[in-house]
């Protein structure tokens, strides 16, 4: 793991991903949709950050834009401080439904990163077989993903995002399409993966519970189109475990966080109308 | 095993039948041999010279193939160029379509005046009725690639040779090789109209001769010559098809 984290005795770190005043509206029959308005967020090196939005509120949107697939209308995307806008190759993705190439064997999945980064395969190999140990696929190096349970998948697939070489890793909502048992096993599973590793995390979520657990810092995102309700800071200390979901103190912050996204979903219901 | 048995008893059973039905009908009409040749005369003939009808299936199933491998090598590069250079996919796309709509055999005298009796207008032929179904499989196969899988290779920097190599081609592989196994088919077709037209040493050429002299057991000796041929190289194809995508043991199920 390439770790970026600060070196000790620099006096200010640049933060690992800048957003900066993004905006980006689609046009749909000649009509102009305004899909994101301003928004602007950091993450500092070895932070977990979440966005909770409600659906279709233009997440994936600007993961596409960090990730240069689209260019921003207006705004700038900079990862440790250098412009990045419209570039791609600069962070790792992990995509909503795990998206493993079904004709690769789960450890050939694991490596596709480092591959196209250009690391030699033996080493890439050798790096994925040892962290398949860690994450409980042991002895499923050599099957392909259709044998495999959701959950499963979905780990092999952040593997894959995790052994990429970029510092900066973007996860789209990857547990929604899992049960509720498997979806908290997982949050557990990457809440320690993630607490021994620390890197950088851009996390988006529709699970207010699941960004409480995970993150230190909550941007809550307005319906489309989305501007920055609320940024939080989450208190909790690391490492984190299980009972935390049942303190005062996070319950409380759960239920503002809920009540603000009530607010938000009836706006948005009453704009429809 | 036990499932492929039940599944291959019924037709066969049904061919069994069939054959007997044919004898028995011929005899009991008493059909002339030159109208329709019962089964037992067509083997007879088969087993009368084997070596000859050897040699003419070796040279058929030689053109076959090269044509094969010409129609398939053309039909791989055209789609693979008009994946790359849109422009080039929205000018020839349809045209290509469009020519499907000439029937090949009919350009098939304009070849021989070009080119000839040799083997050049033959290849040609098969050619032109194998690249269509590899070329329109494999552009399609390539167009319905994954967006999900699409967007995260372009996300982690992926180039366009390592989008096309790691992504783009294994995904359109199945598609590729449903056009390939229609190729297999029409190319045994496309050979034999080859020979018919042209002159040669194959199974068409030798049913030219038989049709001339109304040797009709030697035509159905040929026949069957064809059909076993088409039946070896589609299963050819599927197995290869079974090693290829061994990743889906059940495709169909799921
Ligand atoms: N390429 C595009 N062209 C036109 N409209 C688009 C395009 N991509 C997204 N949109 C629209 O932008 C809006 C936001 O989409 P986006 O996928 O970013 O939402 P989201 O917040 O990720 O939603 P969800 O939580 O359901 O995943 C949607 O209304 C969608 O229809
Ligand atoms: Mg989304």
């Amino acid at each position: 793991m390439d770790k970026t984290s600060a070196i000790p005795g620099t006096p200010v770190q640049a933060p690992a991903l800048e957003v900066r005043g993004i905006s980006k509206s689609f046009r749909e029959k000649r009509r102009e949709l305004p899909v994101l308005n301003d928004i602007s967020l950091s993450v500092t090196p070895g932070e977990f950050v979440s966005i909770v939005g409600p659906s279709g509120s233009g997440k994936s949107t600007l993961f596409h834009l960090i990730g240069g697939l689209t260019e921003p209308d207006q705004g700038q995307i900079l990862l440790q401080g250098r412009d990045i806008t419209g570039q791609k190759g600069h962070i790792s993705y992990v995509p909503q439904q795990p998206a493993l190439f079904p004709w690769r064997t789960i450890e050939d999945n694991v490596i596709l990163g480092m591959e196209v980064a250009g690391v030699p395969v033996k080493e890439a190999r050798a790096e994925a077989r040892e962290w398949l140990l860690r994450a409980g696929l042991g002895g499923f190096e050599t099957v392909y993903p259709h044998k495999l349970s959701g959950g499963m998948q979905q780990r092999a697939s952040f593997l894959r995002g995790l052994l990429s070489r970029q510092e900066v890793m973007c996860l789209d909502e990857p547990f929604s399409a899992l049960d509720a048992l498997t979806r908290s096993d997982m949050q557990h599973w990457l809440l320690n993966i993630w607490e021994e590793n620390k890197r950088s995390v851009l996390f988006i979520t529709h699970n207010i519970e699941e960004a409480l657990l995970l993150s230190d810092t909550v941007y809550l995102f307005s319906s489309r189109p989305a501007t920055v309700l609320h940024k939080f800071q989450i208190p909790f200390p690391r490492p984190r475990r299980e009972e935390i979901a049942e303190d005062p103190a996070f319950l409380t912050l759960k239920r503002e966080l809920t009540q603000y996204m009530r607010e938000e979903q009836h706006k948005m219901l009453e704009g429809s109308r | 095993m036990r499932s492929w048995f039940k599944m291959v008893w019924p037709p066969l059973v049904a061919v069994i039948l069939f054959i007997l039905i044919w004898q028995l009908g011929t005899s009991v009409f008493a059909i002339d041999k030159w109208v329709l040749p019962s089964p037992s005369d067509i083997g007879r003939e088969a087993a009368a010279d084997p070596a000859n009808l050897w040699t003419k299936t070796l040279s058929t199933l030689q053109l076959t193939l090269l044509g094969l491998v010409i129609g398939l090598a053309v039909g791989l590069i055209i789609a693979i160029a008009l994946h790359f250079i849109p422009v080039l996919k929205s000018a020839l796309y349809p045209l290509i379509i469009l020519s499907q709509n000439i029937p090949t055999i009919a350009l098939a005298p304009l070849l021989v005046v070009w080119f000839g009796f040799d083997l050049t207008p033959k290849l040609i032929i098969i050619t032109l009725v194998c690249f269509f179904p590899v070329a329109v499989a494999t552009l399609d196969g390539l167009s319905r690639t994954d967006h999900v899988m699409l967007n995260y290779m372009r996300m982690i920097g992926a180039s366009k040779g390592q989008i096309f190599r790691k992504l783009e081609l294994p995904y359109a592989l199945p598609s590729i090789l449903s056009g390939v196994k229609i190729a297999s088919t029409y190319s045994v077709m496309g050979a034999i109209i080859a020979e018919w037209m042209g002159s040669g040493s194959g199974i068409g050429q030798y049913m030219m001769m038989q049709k001339s002299s109304f040797r009709t057991d030697r035509i159905f000796v040929a026949i069957m010559i064809i059909v076993v041929m088409s039946l070896l190289l589609f299963t050819l194809i599927v197995l290869l098809e079974k090693w290829l995508i061994r990743y889906k043991p059940d495709q169909e199920k799921h």
